[in-house]
């Protein structure tokens, strides 16, 4: 209490370095920069507010990444309803059989909007596992889920942006024949 | 009767990991078995190829993207308007609580005084020593705790071409000097607030510890601190306990050095003070 300046100075200190890739993850997970902005600030001010329950020495990065994905999901509830995980596998079922080749030559326009047609629940875990390179165990602390189910979307959150990618491939007029790879 | 090969079963056995190979999250046979298997299957060793380029041009796409200098100034608007000083009312609740602490703290200090007080007989390091120290801290704790690196195992060959061939001997050295228990996993170039660091992760099961190199920007731990120095073959050695990690730091003509862990003070220094001599002679080299 007392010490409030020198702790808002330990925070900064210890939080701001993040800033970068929790508004990366953001802009990726709800698709609009602008809405990603105003998330990061509130858990930015979240992360600050409980900082005394902050413990030095352990990873300051997971902390505010799960505050992060708190804040998100709080945000979803209030304004959206998630397409159901039991739908999109249906879906999935019929897609991930075939593997389209990827492109050799890709933008990073290309991936990013190939990424964003993955559903959220897709998104987030490769988001997580894939750029910020969390472990299972740390992606699945973040989301609130078992780690098998980190485990099942990141295969299928894979597979899905290949399949994005191998459609700008034929789009192209790659070859994408009949081989199956049967992953 | 359809007949499926062994090979085929054993494609489709490897390709059901090729996701958990790609987080790193197999274990140690596991990983051996899925190399092998690719190194003879042309199939597997491009759906392989194909999965890790997929990964690394997302990754590339999406770390572009940086965020805009209004947000961070919005956030600090945020954290010191909410840091502002307690209101007067509020103070009254805040004496009361200082004098049950004082009062609390009097208890304490009779307590144990019939004990005997306690021998200072290290000095607290000085401010400047500290924030030197914080250096090799904040390396530490953004790259193999933060970004956990820690929980990664680089090939020799990957830590030589992450550090170049000027650091590259330096991980054999370190993992000679450094105790039998540990082991080197991590060697690589990094940064952190734009100081570059060459930075060797050493680990013991949960017991992570790195030795952070960094060129010095005209800092040096002062005179002052010297006295208080502990040495270690001619090398003084600087200590102190920061966020919950023990830092050790020592310096050459133009490098900053820091052994950084979670393990108690003797420990570090004990770590440090093996590691120094040969680090110090090895830095000397390079300075010419």
């Amino acid at each position: 209490m007392f010490g409030h300046k020198h702790e808002a100075g330990d925070f900064e200190a210890a939080a701001m370095p993040h800033l970068n890739d929790l508004f990366r993850t953001a802009t990726r997970v709800i698709g609009d920069r602008s809405e990603a902005e105003d998330l990061v600030q509130e858990a930015y001010l979240q992360a600050w507010k409980s900082f005394h329950r902050f413990e030095p020495g352990t990873n300051c990065r997971a902390w505010l990444f799960k505050i992060l994905f708190h804040v998100i999901q709080h945000h979803r509830r209030k304004w959206y309803t998630l397409r159901s995980a039991k739908e999109s596998d249906e879906i999935l079922m019929e897609t991930l059989a075939y593997e389209p080749p990827v492109p050799e030559h890709l933008s990073d326009e290309d991936v990013l909007a190939a990424f964003e047609k993955i559903p959220t629940q897709y998104r987030e875990v490769v988001v997580l596992a894939d750029v910020q390179e969390f472990s299972y165990k740390e992606v699945a602390a973040t989301l609130g889920v078992p780690v098998g189910t980190v485990m099942s979307r990141l295969s299928r959150g894979r597979a899905l942006l290949r399949n994005e990618l191998g459609g700008l491939a034929a789009g192209y007029g790659i070859d994408t024949g009949e081989k199956r790879t049967g992953a | 009767m359809k007949v499926i090969g062994f090979e085929q079963n054993q494609c489709k056995k490897i390709r059901s990991y090729l996701d958990s190979y790609l987080s790193n999250e197999l274990m140690v046979e596991t990983n051996h078995e899925v190399l092998k298997h690719v190194d003879g299957c042309q199939g597997c060793a491009d759906a392989l190829a194909s999965r890790a380029r997929v990964k690394q041009v997302l990754r590339q796409a999406v770390m572009q993207d940086e965020a805009p200098s209004d947000l961070r100034y919005r956030i600090q608007k945020d954290i010191r308007k909410s840091a502002a000083p307690v209101r007067w009312g509020q103070w009254a609740l805040i004496a009361a609580a200082a004098v049950v602490l004082m009062v609390g703290a009097i208890g304490v200090v009779r307590f144990t005084g019939s004990r005997g007080a306690q021998p200072r007989n290290e000095r607290a390091a000085s401010a400047q020593t500290t924030e030197l120290l914080t250096i090799g801290m904040n390396d530490h704790s953004f790259c193999a705790i933060d970004h956990n690196l820690a929980s990664r195992r680089f090939t020799r060959e990957e830590m030589s071409q992450k550090m170049g061939p000027e650091f590259g001997g330096l991980v054999d050295l370190v993992e000679q000097k450094a105790p039998g228990e540990y082991e080197v996993v991590v060697g690589h170039r990094c940064q952190f607030a734009g100081r570059p660091f060459v930075h060797l992760i050493l680990r013991n099961q949960e017991t992570v510890i790195s030795l952070a190199i960094t060129k010095k920007n005209g800092e040096s731990f002062t005179a002052d601190a010297e006295r208080n120095a502990l040495q270690a073959s001619g090398v003084s050695l600087y200590d102190s306990r920061i966020n919950n990690f023990e830092v050790t730091g020592f310096e050459t003509r133009d490098f900053l050095a820091f052994v950084v862990s979670n393990l108690p003070k003797e420990e570090n220094v004990r770590i440090a003070s093996n590691l120094a001599p040969g680090v110090r002679d090895f830095l000397t080299k390079l300075e010419g």
